[in-house]
Formats: C-alpha cells, structure tokens, sequence
C-alpha cells in the first residue's frame, strides 16, 4: 500500500475515513474548497457518522491505495482541527459534481463527471474535471469491467479531463462563487462563441454569466444571442446595465431587441441613454420589420466633396472608426443629399491632394428607408457590393446597410416565417 | 390608437403561445394508451372507476403544475435536475425506469398505428415498416413540426366522444353516484386495468416532457401564473375527455356486455353518433393520436437520457456528433416496431398491458420529482406547500398500495 498525490474524487466519495490510531470516524461526504487562490483546494472534510455530521481540516489528509485499487483515508494528526459550518462555503460534491461548467478551450457547455485531485505544495488541489463516458463507468462503479469489454473490441476507452485552467464554473447554488472567481477566463472567448455557450445553459446560469462579463464585451455578446434569450436575460437585467448594453451596441441592434419588449421598460431603458444613440434608436424603431431602415447601421462616414484625400485620410487616423465603418466614405452636400462614394481602396490608390469630387462615384447605387431587406441583397448582390448607402425621401442620407446585417435579418425572418 | 390595438393584441397572442403547449400535451397525452384504456374501462367495469378518474384527474393537475413550476423557477429539464441532485448512480436507475415505461407506450402506439389501419384492412405487415420508416425521417430530418399539426387534427376525433356520450343516454344520476362513491374489487383484472388507468394518465415520459417543453417556452417567474393556469386547464381538459370516453363504452358496451379485444369493438361505442362511420372515425382518430406518441415519445426519451448523462443531444446535429441520441431513438424505434410485427400478438393486449406497466412504474418518477421539489437549494421559496405535497404524497402512495395489493392478491383467491 503507497501513498498516492492524485486521484479521482468519486474513488474516495462515501468511503470510510480512519483517525491517526486506524480507528473508523466516519465517512466521507464532502470537501470544502477555499477560492480564494487562483487554484482552489481542500480545506476542510465534511465527514458524517450515521446522522451526524461534523467537519475537519483537510491538513493531513493522507490518501493510499493497493494493488488492487482499494482506497485507505486517514486523517494523520493528532489533534482534528474542528470548523463549524457556514452559509458561503463551497462544496465539492454538492456544488459541481454532476453540474454543468464551460470548457473554455472546446467552447462548449459540459457536465461534470468526476474531479481530480492532486496534492501540490502539501495541499489537495483540483486539477481537472472528467466530463467523459469512462467517469460515469467509474461513478457507477463499473469502469474496469468495461474497459476489459472494450479491450476486446480492440477500443481504449480514454478519460477526458479538462485542466482546471480551462474550466469556468457555473454552480448556480452559490450566488458568492463569481466573487471568488479569479481572472474571467470566459471572457477571452469570441463574442459569438459566449453567446452560443449561453444559448446552451439554463436560465439561471445564463443570467450568471452573462453578468459576470463587462460591458463592452456583455454588448458583444448580446448581440450575438438569439431574440427570445435576448428578451429573457433583458428581463433579468437593471434598468441602468441594459441600457448601458444597449448603448455600446450598434443602434439598429438595439433597435430591434427594444420592439421585443414591453413598451414602458424599452422607453424606460431609452431615456437612461444618451441623447444621440436615444433619437437614433427611435428613428429607427419607427420602420417596418422588413424594410431597409429596421436594419441599416447609423454609423457610416461622410464628407463634403471639395475635401482632399488627405483630409480624409487624416480624419481616419484620428477618429479610428470601426473596420466595418471604413469600407466606404459617402459624400454629401451641405444640405445631407448623398452625391457619391469613394471606396477605401480608391482613397488609399489616389493621391493626397485629389479633391473627393475627383475621385468619387456619381449617383451610388443606393436604397431607400422603405425598400425591403431582399432588396438589399439582390442589389449588393447584383452589383458585388458589401455596403450600401440608404435615403429617406428628401433623399437625405440616413444610414448605410450592410451585406451581413441583411442576410443575418433576411434568414431570421425567413424562420420565423417558417 | 394603432399602437394601442397592437399591443393588446400581443398580450392576447403571448397568453395564448405561454397557454397553448399544456392543452396540446394533455391532448397528444390521449394516445392510443390512453383511448384503449379508458374504453376497456368504461366496456368492462362500466361506471365502476369513474371515482378513480376524479382523483388523479387532481393528482394529474398537481404533478403537472410541479413540473410548470420546476421549469420556470430552475430553467432544466427534469433530468439535468435529477442528475444534479442525485448523482450518477439514481439517475441511471431513474433513466433505466423511464426507458423501460417509455417503451412500454413506444409499444402499445405502434399496436395503435396497427390496430387502427387494419380498420381499414391494412395489414400490419404493411403499416408498421412503412409508417415507422416515415417517422424516423420526418424527425431526424426536421420537417416533423410542419406535418404535426395534420396528426393533431385527427385527435380532434375524440373530443365526437363527447356528443357520443350523450347520444348514447348514459344513466347520469348512475354517472354522478359512482364518481363520488369509491368501489373496488379485489379481483386481478380490476387491479390491473385500475393502475393501467392511472399510468395512461399520469405517464412518466409526460413529467420530462412537460417540463422540457415548458424550459423551451423560457418563461420568466412573473409568467407563471399563466402557466399555471394553463398546466391546471390541461389536466383538467385532457381528463374530461378521458370522463366521456367511459360514459360513452359503459352506456354501450357494458350494457351489452361487450369487452374490447380489438379495435372494432372499440369503435362501436361511437355508433351512436355515427353509425357505420364509427370504424372510419374511431381508426382515423387512433390512428393520428398513435402517430404523434411515436413521434414524440422516443425523441423525448433520448433528449432525457442524454441531457443526464451530459451527452450530446438534437435532431441538429450529424449522428456522428450525436450518436448516443440518435442510437437511442432509433433504438426505440426499431425494437417497437418489430415487437409488434411479431405474428399472433393480440394489439389491445399489448396496448393495455404496457398502461398497465406505466402505472407501477409511475410512483418512481413521481417520488425524484417529489424530492427534487422540496429542495430549497433547487426552488428556493418555491417549494411545494403543504397541499401539494399531500396530494402528491398520497398519489404515489396509493399506486404502491395497489400494485402490492396487485401482487398479493391472487394468494387469497
């Protein structure tokens, strides 16, 4: 029998737990884990004896097996370090055993089916988590018998453990456990990549991490999340972190999910915002479903034609607009009527003195507000666009659509139709 | 005044999207089980368990409004609630029992879809394949959705046992004496189709399927008092129809001493308001009820199986990304399929007997979903309230009762 510096938590679950003389004191129900470091470890074991239940620390754990797999516990000290119980402690078994986490690494929601655990600097940490087939075999206490069936079959049957570092937990049970969490892990992820985890979870453990993400990238998100989800996390939201959401994000996004909601919270949530994104947002929530405005983007760049290049060009270095933003500068007259466009590639290709009027494309193929969203795509399509500028009646530029928004709208549309 | 209209407008319709999936499941829970049991009641003890009915049409409506409230409050299906408060070890004793009963209805469908086309002089030998073979594409290929609403359309032929009932003049003074005075024989037959009545009602796979499709909806707390009342609607719904369709066999074939050994003699309770078109109704009727449980049921039981076990799961994904999912429905698919296509079985049989089944099975599911209920880490404040646990306490109580009884009961005789 040695000594072991690893094992799999459920092989010491609900086993006996023996004194420094060898004596039986109980059973092992539990260990309470200290967050406070970046990797959490055993402090405390929740040990139960018939109805009783009583806590020690987790100090002198000493763990051992035999050739034959058999577990020994033992508590090696003298004196039982004693602890008595607390609201905020977290649990291994009872708060992430059989709990779902996210995998950062594989991007995807998982169950927990077994923890392992390693002794590092004299303290039990956690070092992984088996979220595969062969935890539940070992859960159900049939493991080696089917890896000799599957040895026959000429299969390995693997573990599948992710590294702690990858794991970002979701336990519900314990509303204190995101203050304890170090560094958002999550938060490295892409924006859609967050977004289809949370379409993954269950309500309550959306809400967690969605709020657990700041707000520049909580707006990221948001946009990426499907309608009704949006709506529910919406709900679940103060008045002042949603509209600072909804701030961030672009207007026309903002738009939409505000038609979703109950009228007085959407106006509620509109006042909260800034002038500028509150009057964008309203014009826009006044269009049609289908049309061009409902969608179109108020953020797009525009000049007046007796500007140079580098003017321009120098504008951009400064203001630094979105990428998306970049791909075209629209020219207007002093009373906003669209004149022309000039593509990024032509600003970079044309010399620095050129009057934009030199360079620019007369009569721009163009969309009006009410125009319909297939419109959209069969003119970009039509004439290899990936932007168009849109115009109200008065044949005032008032946004601009894009290739991506059209598509991602025209197939929304397309399945609620369905 | 436009804006005004529209949103009134969109209350009524979100009441009406947050009320409609309970009316639905109460009305898909009246699959072939449920029609053939409750016409074997009314045909062979007449008025007999009326009483029955009554009171797990109250446990019905409590169990059901449990798992409204499990849904809303935790957002999980009941088996991510059951694995994570259970472990791994109940919960694949709980999925095995559930697998085990959801066959069972698997089965007495398939007997449905059998029984109600040789009605029409189909051979099982030709239906079965042919419909089982459409099933599984029609929702492994994610077209099911548009053609389930035909299918619900013949269910309606159920709601012709209600003017059936009362063409048939039923006693009613008789009708009303039997619901509010209990009576029980000791005999097997009785027991059995006694506890086949309960597991037609409140059958285990309808506690994860309400449940899911209730987290599906995404409701918040503040909606749930029209959730309720919609869970508490269907119950009481789905089981008025279950009332009429034993007025309706007791007043015709108890009175003229027929029980049901198949299909037609099931029909003929119908004449009364059909005459000859009662074999065409009634096979019409069993049929799309059949054809939606054999749709529902095994995808139901593989989503189960697999958000417990943490597997991947959804008609979305290829077989290769889910291939316990799809193993498991086709797996339900087949074996129910070639069961009935075994030559010399008799259809009702099958169909009564898996009820039969359903309902010793039933206390299983209902004793995790008691526990899991009670737990003020999982629903904080809303635990179930004293009522509520009486009612569902007694419910499993009493099937255990009588299964034992069940079990006893031929060393006295």
């Amino acid at each position: 029998m040695g000594k072991i510096t690893n094992f799999f938590f459920s092989k010491i679950l609900h086993k006996e737990i023996h004194n420094i003389s060898g004596e039986v004191i109980g059973k092992l129900k539990d260990f309470i884990l200290d967050f406070s470091n970046e990797k959490p470890f055993v402090i405390y074991i929740q040990i139960t004896n018939g109805r009783k239940s009583f806590y020690l620390s987790a100090k002198d754990l000493d763990i051992s097996k035999d050739e034959k797999e058999r577990y020994y516990i033992k508590i090696n000290s003298e004196n039982l370090v004693l602890k008595f119980p607390n609201e905020e402690d977290i649990f291994l078994a009872r708060d992430f055993l059989d709990k779902q986490i996210v995998d950062i690494n594989g991007r995807k929601v998982e169950r927990v089916n077994d923890v392992r655990l390693g002794n590092i600097n004299s303290n039990w940490q956690l070092v992984g988590v088996d979220i595969g087939t062969r935890g539940l075999l070992r859960r159900l206490g049939i493991e080696y018998p089917f890896i000799k069936l599957t040895e026959v079959f000429k299969y390995q049957l693997r573990n599948k453990l992710i590294i702690w570092n990858d794991v970002h937990t979701l336990s519900t049970d314990i509303n204190n456990l995101q203050l304890h969490m170090p560094a958002n892990k999550i938060e490295t992820l892409h924006a859609a990549d967050i977004a289809d985890i949370i379409e993954d979870l269950d309500s309550k453990s959306r809400d967690i991490l969605f709020h657990s993400l700041n707000n520049q990238k909580a707006a990221e998100v948001f946009e990426e999340i499907e309608t009704d989800i949006q709506v529910n996390l919406l709900k679940s939201m103060s008045d002042e972190k949603a509209s600072d959401i909804l701030e961030i994000m672009p207007s026309d996004e903002a738009a939409d999910i505000l038609e979703e909601i109950e009228e007085d919270r959407a106006e509620k949530l509109l006042t909260h915002m800034d002038e500028e994104s509150q009057d964008e947002i309203r014009e826009l929530m006044e269009y049609e479903k289908e049309t061009v405005g409902s969608i179109m983007s108020k953020d797009f760049i525009t000049f007046l034609p007796d500007l140079t290049v580098r003017d321009v060009i120098m504008w951009i270095k400064t203001n630094s607009p979105s990428e998306e933003e970049g791909y075209y500068i629209y020219i207007t007259n002093d009373k906003n009527n669209l004149m022309g466009v000039v593509s990024l590639f032509s600003l970079i290709t044309s010399d620095h003195n050129t009057k934009l009027y030199n360079i620019m494309t007369t009569r721009p193929e163009n969309l009006r507000d009410t125009d319909e969203i297939e419109d959209a795509i069969s003119l970009m399509n039509k004439y290899n666009l990936v932007c168009l500028p849109v115009i109200d009646e008065d044949n005032d530029l008032v946004g601009v659509v894009s290739l991506n928004d059209s598509i991602h709208e025209y197939k929304r549309l397309r399945r609620v139709a369905l | 005044m436009k804006k005004l209209i529209s949103n009134k407008f969109k209350k009524i319709l979100f009441i009406m999207t947050i009320i409609g999936p309970g009316l639905i499941t109460v009305n898909a829970g009246n699959d072939a089980g449920g029609i053939t049991t409750y016409a074997s009641v009314g045909a062979s003890y007449g008025y007999k368990m009326l009483w029955g009915l009554l009171l797990i049409t109250f446990s019905l409506a409590v169990v059901q409004e449990m798992n409204a409230r499990m849904a809303v409050v935790t957002g999980k299906g009941l088996s991510d609630l059951i694995r994570e408060k259970f472990g791994v070890k109940l919960t694949f004793f709980a999925m095995m029992i559930l697998l085990i009963a959801n066959m069972g209805v698997v089965l007495g469908d398939f007997a449905g879809i059998a029984a109600s086309l040789e009605l029409f002089n189909i051979s099982k030998y030709i239906s079965i394949p042919i419909v089982s073979i459409a099933i599984w594409f029609l929702v492994t290929k994610g077209s099911y959705k548009k053609v389930e609403n035909i299918f619900l359309l013949f269910t309606f032929v159920f709601f012709t046992y209600i003017i059936s009932a009362f063409l048939s003049k039923p006693d009613w003074g008789n009708v009303f004496k039997s619901m509010a005075t209990p009576t029980m024989e000791l005999s097997t037959g009785f027991l059995l189709t006694f506890i086949g009545m309960i597991g037609t009602t409140i059958t285990p796979y309808m506690q994860f399927y309400l449940q899911s499709s209730i987290v599906d909806k995404k409701l918040s707390i503040s909606d749930y008092k029209y959730e309720k009342l919609d869970v508490y609607l269907g119950s009481f719904w789905g089981n008025a129809v279950s009332f009429f369709i034993i007025v309706c066999t007791a007043a015709t074939l108890y009175k003229a001493g027929i029980t049901i050994n198949s299909a037609q003699e099931a029909a003929i309770s119908l004449k009364p308001l059909a005459g000859q078109w009662a074999f065409i109704l009634f096979g019409g009727g069993l049929f799309g009820a059949s054809v939606l449980a054999t749709a529902v049921i095994p995808l139901s039981t593989s989503y189960a199986i697999c958000e417990a076990f943490g597997w991947e799961s959804g008609v979305n994904n290829d077989y290769t990304d889910a291939p316990a999912f799809f193993g498991i429905y086709t797996g339900i698919i087949i074996l129910g399929a070639l069961f009935i296509l075994i030559p010399g079985i008799s259809l009702i049989q099958i169909i009564l007997i898996t009820q039969e089944i359903a309902g010793i099975l039933s206390p299983i599911i209902l004793t995790f979903m008691i526990i899991l209920i009670n737990d003020k880490r999982i629903m904080g404040k809303y635990v179930n309230n004293k009522t509520q646990n009486i009612i569902s306490w007694a419910t499993v109580l009493f099937i255990i009762i009588l299964s034992i009884i069940l079990l006893i009961s031929p060393l006295f005789s």
